[in-house]
């Protein structure tokens, strides 16, 4: 004991080796240059400790942690406002989704299932980007690749609806972004199909198909 | 360690720069996930609450929230969080098996634990009370320091050092017991 008058406590002894245990995480708060001798006491509280972090030390598996890192950034993207001028004007107008909002659905469109956006906005409307890149975010935060392409076969049925929705109202332009956002989730869809197993795939065809 | 979400932001940009939230995310998820692991015990569940973890994080961020400290920030959301989805549960906090999940392969030292014996300690775990539980989770598996668990469980620093030393004697104690039956401890350690 060096840097310090006062006896060595059990728990700041603790404190201590803890300290030294968790130092690679950033977590110590302990300072390196005082020098001690802990009891054999708590000696042993350390190692119980060290084998508790060592039964604790478990990997997310990538896929679920790179799907919600790709959501949320895209979220934090589309947070940035005052980037895009007709962004600006919606959020001077109050109409624009705020972020708290956004995510708000995202959480809610995750836990509840499909159906929740699907009054967002149609293809003429201001809000169908936000709308697809919610039903994106949604379909990235569901953790099966079997469940990201079941909601990717929902939503290309809706495109598919909202393309002859869009014709029989004469709105190319809307027509010409559901057309686009169909393409881009139609090339997901083959992405993430290709990594199912056969029987699997099958279902998928099966549901297409209706 | 503080966040700073506009950081380097151009413009005065006043969103959360996507980088150093991306930045923010790949350092602390891993902590949030395995305290969300070792408090729920089911890794799609902990998988899902961790994603809400940050998404409301991003949203607080976004609306100008600044941490003092962002581990213990996010820990404290995922503990919120935690607590909600066991009182909504109507449950008790498991008294099942230890996740399955595979050690992280970064210290020898530390991989001198079985699968078996890992089942064994974390339902020594599960006899300990839940405050005790708790201050180990937040203290040795989120890796917090005395101070933050203290602001997380609204405790002195030094009540959480008292209390972490009583609760790994607990977990000793229980962890022998188990050990001379070579089984799994009975009873609750209070």
């Amino acid at each position: 004991m060096t840097g310090s008058q006062k006896p060595q406590t059990s728990e700041t002894q603790l404190e201590r080796l803890l300290g030294e245990l968790l130092e690679k995480e950033g977590a110590s708060e302990t300072d390196p240059r005082v020098d001690f001798a802990a009891s054999p006491e708590v000696a042993e509280l350390r190692d119980t400790a060290r084998l508790l972090r060592a039964a604790s030390q478990w990997v997310p598996l990538p896929e679920g942690r790179n799907a919600v890192r790709r959501a949320l950034l895209a979220t934090a993207e589309h947070g940035r406002i005052g980037i895009d001028p007709a962004r600006a004007a919606w959020r001077r107008t109050g109409r624009w989704l705020g972020t708290a909002g956004v995510l708000t659905v995202i959480i809610a469109a995750f836990a509840l299932g499909v159906g929740l956006l699907d009054g967002l906005g149609s293809p003429s409307s201001p809000l169908y980007g936000a709308r697809l890149e919610l039903d994106a975010a949604r379909v990235a935060l569901v953790p099966s690749a079997l469940g990201k392409a079941e909601l990717l076969v929902r939503a290309a049925h809706a495109r598919v609806a909202e393309i002859d929705e869009m014709v029989v109202s004469g709105d190319m332009r809307g027509m010409q972004r559901a057309a686009a956002a169909l393409d881009g989730e139609a090339e997901w869809l083959r992405q993430i199909a290709a990594t199912l197993p056969p029987a699997d795939r099958q279902r998928l065809q099966d549901a297409v198909a209706r | 360690m503080g966040f700073h979400p506009a950081a380097g932001n151009a413009g005065g940009d006043p969103g959360v720069k996507a980088e150093a939230f991306a930045a923010l995310y790949d350092a602390q998820y891993p902590r949030v996930f395995r305290y969300l692991l070792g408090r729920l015990r089911n890794e799609h569940t902990a998988e899902e609450l961790a994603a809400e973890v940050f998404a409301i994080a991003l949203a607080s961020l976004q609306k100008g929230t600044q941490p003092r400290q962002v581990a213990s920030w996010l820990v404290g959301i995922a503990d919120h969080l935690a607590s909600r989805y066991w009182r909504q549960k109507k449950a008790q906090e498991p008294a099942v098996a230890a996740p399955e999940r595979q050690a992280e392969e970064t210290d020898p030292e530390e991989l001198a634990i079985g699968r078996l014996e890992s089942g064994r300690l974390w339902a020594c775990v599960d006899a300990l009370s839940p405050e005790h539980r708790q201050v180990l989770l937040l203290r040795i598996v989120a890796g917090l320091s005395a101070r933050d668990v203290g602001e997380i469980m609204n405790r002195t620093e030094e009540a959480v050092r008292s209390m972490q030393l009583r609760a790994l004697a607990a977990l000793r104690r229980v962890w022998k017991e188990a050990d001379v039956h070579d089984g799994l401890p009975e009873t609750p350690d209070q």
